[in-house]
């Protein structure tokens, strides 16, 4: 016994591996029939207790059991298709539900679309707009570069010319130090010059010495003091 | 011959009466040269420490309103009266900037009689750097009996002083000059600022004198051989 539900356990395996769907109808199919038979012993185990209540033989235990069976059958199938088509009216209203929402989705995506259709016609109109803005302002870009250029030229010749001028200003200024200072020599030594001619001008033009002394000699020796 | 006498005594008292006044005219000239003497004075310091206007303070007696840098050297010129003598202060105001006193700096220091060091109390790098200039000083070959004097300018901003006065005397003492500290701006200053170049003045001119004194004493050569001291020669 071992044996065979090994080999039945590895056939179902490779069938399994082989096609998985059946494997799962299978499944399926073996739920479907465990549930039929559970319902067929309720009703087998219904029709024994009124069997046994119900003394009377008029009809045949198997044909009526057998009718009896098939009408339950008939009614839970029929509430199986009840439940189904509940199920499937709810079903129905999701679905339309999801329609509705849907249609309100694509009327709203609708109205986005438009609205961003209206938006890409500004963006173009915009983008026009900022490309010609774009060429003026490169045109200006270009007239500024230009114009800068033709500035730091000015610029360079400017200052070159500061330069110059700052040379220049600085010779001036050496050459007004350099006659200044030969000025200040030559002062100089024209003060030392006058200051010695002035001391020979002025021993010049006082009178000797010597013949003040041989003046006042005589007059002294005419001085003559009484005998006392 | 007797009107040959006579010629001959008007040609004599013609050329006795030309000599007199070249002689006349000579003295002239030589007083009116003497009396010009000229002191050379340079100021140097820093830029932008005051020196343009400590000079026109001086000169001009008063403060520029607009100063600018000074390229290469301002030269101003005051004349002074000291002890009955005329004396032309000649006040040389150098460049701060070294792009603007590049190739000068030989012609400020020749034959220099006195030069004034600006240092601004409100900013001590100013007064840090006044050794370097002090160097250059002595480099150019500025003797030691030249006066020189430290001028700590614009004193009147009181609240920015950044040079203590103790540390700029100590720094004077060192290298054997007076300290002054006085504002170009301020008008009670200038008096300051005046006495700064005419105590400079009354001691180049009593140095002078001493040097012609002995330059007097040579008998006509002249040949400087005796260097008064400035401290002991100076009435300031």
């Amino acid at each position: 016994m071992e044996s065979w539900k090994s080999h039945v356990r590895v056939e179902l395996f490779h069938r399994d591996c082989r096609q998985k769907d059946p494997f799962s109808g299978l499944f399926h199919k073996v739920s479907k029939l465990e549930e039929m038979l559970d319902f067929h012993v309720k009703l087998w185990q219904g029709m024994d207790t009124n069997s046994s209540e119900e003394n009377t033989g008029s009809r045949c235990p198997d044909e009526g059991g057998t009718l009896y069976l098939r009408v339950n059958e008939m009614e839970l199938f029929n509430q199986q298709l009840k439940q189904k088509i509940s199920d499937l009216t709810s079903n129905i209203y999701l679905k339309d539900a999801e329609l509705q929402y849907c249609h309100s989705q694509v009327s709203r995506y609708r109205t986005e679309a438009v609205m961003l259709a209206q938006g890409s016609s500004c963006l173009k109109a915009n983008l026009e707009e900022h490309e010609y803005e774009l060429e003026c302002q490169s045109k200006e870009l270009m007239a500024l570069r230009m114009e800068q250029k033709t500035l730091k030229e000015q610029l360079s010749a400017a200052n070159l010319q500061n330069e110059q001028l700052l040379e220049r200003w600085l010779e001036e200024k050496k050459e007004e130090a350099k006659r200044i200072n030969k000025h200040n020599a030559t002062q100089e030594r024209w003060q030392r010059l006058a200051g010695c001619l002035k001391k020979r001008y002025r021993a010049r033009s006082r009178p000797p010495c010597a013949t003040n002394s041989s003046e006042n000699k005589p007059s002294e020796s005419k001085i003559q003091r009484p005998p006392s | 011959m007797a009107n040959e006498f006579s010629e001959n005594r008007d040609g004599t008292a013609n050329s006795r009466h030309a000599n007199l006044t070249s002689s006349l005219d000579l003295s002239t000239s030589l007083d009116h040269s003497v009396q010009t003497r000229i002191f050379k004075i340079i100021v140097i310091g820093d830029s932008n420490v005051g020196k343009t206007c400590l000079t026109f303070r001086f000169t001009g007696g008063a403060f520029p309103c607009k100063t600018e840098a000074t390229i290469g050297v301002d030269f101003r010129e005051k004349a002074v009266e000291i002890e009955g003598e005329k004396i032309k202060v000649q006040v040389w105001d150098t460049a701060g900037q070294e792009r603007f006193r590049k190739s000068m700096v030989e012609h400020y220091y020749r034959n220099v009689h006195a030069v004034v060091f600006v240092y601004d109390v409100t900013k001590m790098a100013s007064f840090q750097n006044l050794k370097t200039w002090i160097q250059e000083c002595n480099g150019h070959g500025v003797s030691s009996a030249v006066p020189r004097v430290l001028v700590g300018n614009k004193c009147d901003l009181v609240d920015q002083i950044q040079v203590p006065s103790n540390t700029a005397l100590k720094f004077a003492d060192a290298y054997n000059m007076l300290l002054f500290e006085t504002s170009a701006k301020d008008p009670k200053e200038s008096q300051n600022v005046d006495s700064i170049f005419m105590c400079l003045a009354c001691r180049l001119k009593a140095q002078k004198s001493l040097i012609y004194r002995d330059v007097e004493r040579e008998d006509g050569r002249v040949r400087l051989t005796h260097q008064p001291d400035p401290k002991s020669n100076c009435p300031c």
